[in-house]
């Protein structure tokens, strides 16, 4: 009957507060108010304000990235250098070297790589061998999203080689799940009107 | 006695059920709210997916981040989250701007960066470049001198290179016209202006250089995704 009436407030109230927590543990550490020796499952976490990345030294070799596994909610660090080289990455770099193209010409390469998953900018591009031509032209390199997926093409405009050349054209890679791209429908055309210089109407991003 | 062995196996099994837990807070307002002191997860640590998705914009939120290194009242700690703002140093992508002054005609050959490249994968961008005074900056290597119209059309132009590369354990920059001879107006010279940036390998794949044949055509296909993506 003694312990009963003890236990009866706390099934009303169903709140409890302790001051240090071990589960699975004895020996809470020090400064642990909650000391888990197991793993941990919750629906969702508030953290507090953490601590500033600027107090931590020599912190290229030191911190990680944390991510979450979409299959079970784990949270994982992201490391590529104990991942495995084709694990997940924030993005990642490619060259892709076209050998014996059309003269300096690529209209359409289709890289295979998803265009709604990816963002694939490309970085820089070169041509291995001489041009032929009147008067001098640029090197252009682009991707471009068509039916699915990123295609590269490249070129010296007017002018071409007199044999069939390769072109490295590196490119960076970005998943669609942390980097935004603008203007997925449509790119933002300006008109110069003859002019030399000209201003954006409205900034894209605030 | 009915009681007692209630309580007795409630213990043995370790498992207890509430509705609401403080630790160092009276009146909680979540099923488990810590306060005034550390949460130490010694084994997998799981959110379910029914958390929700941001939709703030851009300046809103800050990346979470942990130190393995850290340490908590002298005790190792190994992976003490953090926020990652703060401090330049510590995201992610490092920009350098370079400006490579007085190049020889327009030959950068080799320029040994001293990024090391079993860290970092480098790219290059944002490049101009900016020919000194009288350089024609035309990469003209010769012309077709048959036929009197022949002497102002049909000129032979080097191709121009841009490219990164890993030489020994650092990363190289080469820029040039490879084709023009060095002999041409050596007092020419060049500046070039570039944006070199710097990608930890931690988190950012190489796949290195994927190589295809298109057979003399300007269309072709991968035959499959590149490996890794």
């Amino acid at each position: 009957m003694k312990i009963s009436s003890i236990f009866i407030p706390f099934v009303l109230f169903g709140t409890f507060c302790f001051a240090q927590v071990g589960i699975n543990t004895e020996t809470p550490r020090t400064g642990a108010a909650l000391d888990i020796n197991g793993s941990f499952k919750m629906e969702e976490i508030i953290l507090p304000a953490l601590k500033d990345a600027s107090t931590v030294p020599n912190v290229h070799d030191d911190f990680v990235y944390l991510i979450q596994d979409q299959n079970n909610g784990q949270v994982s660090y992201l490391d590529l250098s104990a991942g495995g080289s084709n694990s997940g990455a924030l993005s990642t770099l490619v060259t892709f070297k076209l050998t014996n193209v059309d003269g300096d010409w690529v209209e359409n390469f289709d890289t295979k790589i998803s265009s709604s998953q990816y963002a694939l900018v490309v970085l820089s591009a070169s041509f291995d061998r001489n041009i032929l031509g009147t008067h001098p032209a640029m090197p252009v390199a682009r991707a471009k999203a068509e039916n699915g997926t990123w295609r590269l093409e490249a070129d010296y405009s007017a002018v071409s080689s007199s044999t069939n050349g390769t072109w490295s054209i590196s490119c960076v890679v970005y998943p669609k799940t942390y980097v935004k791209t603008l203007g997925t429908n449509g790119v933002t055309t300006v008109s110069m009107n003859g002019a030399t210089t000209a201003s954006a109407t409205t900034p894209i991003v605030n | 006695m009915k009681t007692y062995f209630l309580i007795l196996s409630l213990f043995l099994t370790f498992t207890l059920s509430f509705s609401q837990v403080g630790i160092g807070v009276t009146n909680p307002t979540q099923m488990l709210e810590v306060d005034g002191g550390h949460i130490y997860v010694g084994d997998d640590f799981y959110i379910m997916n029914s958390i929700g998705s941001y939709s703030g914009d851009d300046t809103g939120f800050h990346i979470i981040a942990a130190d393995p290194n850290s340490q908590s009242k002298g005790e190792p700690l190994n992976g003490e989250l953090i926020e990652f703002y703060g401090n330049q140093e510590l995201l992610p992508i490092t920009i350098q701007a370079y400006e490579i002054k007085n190049v020889r005609y327009h030959k950068l050959q080799d320029l040994n960066l001293q990024i090391p490249s079993d860290k970092y994968v480098i790219s290059l961008s944002n490049f101009e470049a900016i020919p000194s005074s009288g350089n024609l900056g035309l990469y003209r290597v010769s012309r077709n001198t048959s036929g009197f119209f022949n002497t102002f059309q049909n000129f032979t132009y080097s191709n121009f290179v841009i490219e990164t590369s890993e030489v020994g354990s650092n990363w190289h920059v080469r820029i040039e016209a490879p084709n023009v001879s060095l002999s041409h107006n050596t007092s020419w010279t060049y500046t070039y202006k570039f944006d070199i940036i710097i990608f930890p390998k931690r988190f950012f794949k190489n796949l290195g250089s994927l190589q295809y044949n298109l057979n003399g055509n300007k269309n072709g296909a991968a035959s499959n995704t590149p490996a890794g993506l």
